[in-house]
């Protein structure tokens, strides 16, 4: 499989928003950023893993980090975005709503 | 320090810093040397940035990827913080995971990115902007 560009990226994510019922960040460059280092993560390893996960060093054991990860909608029901903010709940951007740091439920 | 065999640094189990309890000795006829065993985290490459504030002294562990990693770091830059970064992902696994493991046992917590050490003690994970401005007095 080839090298994918952050427009493939882009349509990837935007997929994953739909079928999910969710949204990306609305904050543009933000989520550039993001899709950016998903792009990067699949040029590297050969999967999206999380942008804002470090690879364990093969695919089986970062299997529950790859995007959406498996974390994912657990955090966008309390938090009302996923781990990297990559996705939120829809409307909760709209609603005032800013995503910031949470911690990451694979260590709880 | 003296020099070992094999290109291996040794310093004598008598010198001063480190107690020579804690390393390995390796006895070399009338003289028991102890194998130095610097930290992982001492010998990695990190990038300096300049700051108005350069202490205490701020080290960022961070994603390239990461989107709150790069927050962080814009944090300390807007705030006047002197600080240094190492992208851990750019750095072999076996290295990243040894420094993972460093961090985890001085800090007794799990590391994800971006981690901060503030000073000798204190440490910030995942970039929540209230806790950054507590532990950095801002």
């Amino acid at each position: 499989m080839g090298p994918k560009s952050t427009d493939d990226t882009r349509r990837f994510a935007d997929m994953v928003a739909a079928k999910q019922d969710w949204e990306l960040n609305p904050d543009a460059e933000f989520t550039d950023s993001l899709v950016e280092g998903l792009t990067t993560n699949w040029n590297r390893y050969g999967y999206f893993l999380c942008p804002c996960r470090d690879s364990d060093g093969s695919r089986e054991t970062d299997a529950d980090l790859i995007c959406p990860c498996a974390y994912s909608k657990a955090d966008v029901e309390e938090h009302g975005h996923c781990y990297c903010a990559l996705y939120l709940r829809r409307g909760f951007a709209a609603s005032g709503g800013v995503p910031g740091g949470i911690p990451d439920r694979r260590f709880s | 320090m003296t020099p070992g065999p094999c290109g291996v640094a040794l310093r004598a189990a008598t010198a001063g810093g480190r107690t020579a309890g804690d390393l390995p000795k390796l006895d070399l006829g009338n003289t028991i040397y102890a194998k130095e065993t610097e930290p992982m985290l001492e010998a990695l490459n990190y990038t300096p940035v300049n700051g108005e504030k350069s202490s205490p002294l701020v080290t960022v562990y961070a994603l390239s990827t990461c989107g709150f990693c790069k927050r962080a770091m814009t944090f300390l830059q807007n705030h006047g913080f002197a600080y240094r970064y190492v992208y851990m992902d750019q750095i072999p696994v076996e290295t990243k995971n040894e420094c993972k493991r460093e961090l985890k046992e001085t800090f007794k917590v799990d590391v994800a990115f971006p981690f901060a050490t503030v000073g000798d003690s204190e440490y910030l994970v995942g970039f929540i902007e209230p806790d950054w401005k507590k532990t950095l007095g801002v």
